[in-house]
């Protein structure tokens, strides 16, 4: 197919077959990628500067399994995705409803996580253990719900967790895009006040932040927009934490630019990922989450050995 | 004119860091809080613009009430550098523009602009704007954070110890500049320090904490040997060189 046969299907002026093929295949997969990679990497940003944590992401301190977890709990004991005759179409059979559940268990490893970095102090390293912690305790907890569901179940939860952007339709795209849009434009609203959380807690209340109550709004905002994202994606590792990373080296700590700019890397970055994993070993489409997971990986690990003097510059 | 009164602040109600705190500060004028570590000096810096709730007392600026405003009146009035700050990966320009966050409602205004272009030509810094926080010196970096609380047009400057790292030379630079500003802009200041001679040189008055209370307050007068002995346990010898009042640890 050519750029105009492909400008004509986008527009829906090509074939009957180009045109489906384009609009309920291609385009939702692309703007998924866009969108969600967009919601991750904002989300990442935000989290980083409200924990003071260069390390932090939904991923990274268990927010996404514990979203899983829900997600796996509303398909299992509720049924929600379990109804449809192929585990691609069950999933999304009721998209609110899994949404929700994941919602309340990206919640609950929210809420751990604002404990232990409020009220017990840890260090960045030591939240990501945490993390490691709670995403163990949320995958375990998602094994065991398997054990007990029936195979169209376990297909649909095992097939979910491996995160895979060819699933959604129009309708759950539009529950992502409002839900990220709601995101971007809380942060970018708000983006002198993360300059002035970067620049410590006590000169950001002198100038006037609440800070307690920023965080929290903070966290559960970062916590719907990725848990909506993980329920109908899966759990995609890494673009939260390596999208603003990335950003970082170039433009400095400046929110005015890192949160656009992080937004567009994190849609580029999973678009890419996308593309990688539909390019492989073609006609099979390798697990995105996988993906991500094998290009973030050795950026994450630089990060963490990298430790103090990544703390230093930020 | 700030006027403190009874002032009081602990973590529980039975055991109490500050009490009992009364002093005024006017315009124009730099008080210097001096005291041993643990003394209560920081504490009560704090809770003067409650980044730490009081527990008791009133905090009075020019007839208004600073207990009962929301934070973001209060950093519209009392500007603060804490004692340790975090340097950023962001430019000079950008971490005074910080100063503007009380004021701005969508975005950086020409009026917030201008105002920092003031700042910047007060303090002269027009060589700085486009360098980075973290490559500067302790010295230059305290002048920027000076100058992100001044871009604040506060009324009111706490300043938690401003020199403790830095150099004789930067020491004395920062506390003149402090001077400068203070009686340029007409506005008041209060700065913890640690070094004697460094307050008794920049300060116009003193007050001294000890155990959470008021030791001494006043000018010059109220540093004698005895006091300083009796708020740092540490005997000194107080001297006079070129009309100005030294102290001398013994």
């Amino acid at each position: 197919m050519d750029l105009t046969e492909l400008l004509k299907a986008i527009l829906g002026q090509s074939t009957a077959q180009n045109n489906m093929v384009m609009q309920n295949v291609r385009l939702p997969r692309v703007v998924t990628a866009v969108v969600c990679g967009t919601g991750l990497a904002i989300t990442g940003a935000v989290l980083q500067s409200v924990l003071k944590n260069p390390l932090a992401a939904s991923s990274t301190l268990g927010v996404s399994q514990g979203a899983a977890f829900g997600a796996a709990f509303a398909i299992i004991v509720f049924g929600a995705g379990a109804q449809g005759v192929s585990a691609a179409s069950s999933v999304t059979y009721h998209p609110l409803l899994i949404s929700l559940f994941a919602f309340l268990g990206g919640m609950v490893a929210s809420v751990v996580v604002l404990f232990l970095s409020r009220f017990r102090k840890i260090t960045p390293e030591s939240m990501v253990l945490c993390g490691v912690a709670l995403s163990a305790m949320f995958t375990g907890a998602t094994t065991l719900l398997q054990y007990f569901a029936d195979d169209v179940q376990v297909a649909t939860v095992v097939f979910w967790t491996f995160g895979d952007l060819g699933r959604t339709g129009w309708k759950e795209i539009q529950i992502i895009a409002f839900v990220t849009l709601l995101m971007l434009l809380y942060s970018f609203f708000n983006r002198w006040k993360y300059n002035a959380l970067e620049s410590g807690e006590e000169t950001a209340l002198s100038l006037g932040i609440n800070v307690t109550s920023f965080r929290v709004t903070n966290m559960v905002l970062c916590a719907l927009t990725a848990s909506v994202i993980v329920s109908f994606i899966g759990i995609i590792n890494f673009i939260g934490l390596v999208a603003p990373h990335v950003c970082r080296r170039i433009l400095g700590n400046n929110y005015v630019y890192l949160l656009p700019a992080s937004a567009l890397s994190g849609a580029f970055l999973l678009l890419v990922g996308d593309l990688v994993a539909r390019q492989t070993i073609p006609p099979i489409i390798l697990p995105i989450g996988a993906i991500t997971s094998f290009l973030g990986a050795p950026l994450f690990l630089y990060l963490l050995f990298k430790g103090g003097a990544s703390r230093g510059s930020r | 004119m700030v006027r403190v009164e009874q002032l009081g602040f602990g973590y529980t109600p039975k055991k109490t860091i500050i009490n009992h705190i009364d002093f005024s500060v006017k315009k124009g004028e730099v008080l210097g809080i001096l005291g041993k570590n643990g003394a209560g000096k920081s504490t009560m810096l704090k809770c003067l613009n409650k980044i730490l709730p009081p527990s008791c007392g009133s905090v009075v600026m020019n007839g208004e009430e600073i207990s009962t405003m929301s934070r973001h009146g209060i950093s519209r009035r009392i500007a603060f550098v804490a004692q340790s700050n975090e340097r950023q990966r962001m430019t000079v320009y950008e971490t005074i523009l910080l100063g503007r966050i009380p004021f701005m409602k969508w975005g950086v205004t020409p009026e917030d602009e201008a105002i920092i272009e003031d700042v910047i030509q007060q303090l002269n810094l027009q060589d700085y704007t486009t360098r980075y926080m973290d490559e500067l010196s302790g010295g230059e970096a305290q002048k920027i954070y000076l100058a992100r609380a001044l871009a604040q047009q506060p009324q009111l400057l706490l300043l938690d110890e401003p020199t403790s790292s830095l150099d004789i030379k930067n020491q004395y630079a920062t506390m003149a500049l402090v001077r400068r500003i203070v009686q340029e802009r007409q506005i008041s200041a209060i700065v913890v320090l640690h070094d004697l001679n460094l307050a008794l040189r920049y300060c116009d008055r003193y007050l001294l904490l000890n155990d959470g209370g008021v030791h001494a307050i006043g000018g010059d007068e109220v540093i004698t040997e005895q006091v300083i002995e009796d708020v740092y346990g540490m005997p000194v010898c107080l001297g006079e060189i070129k009309g100005k009042k030294v102290v001398i640890p013994q």
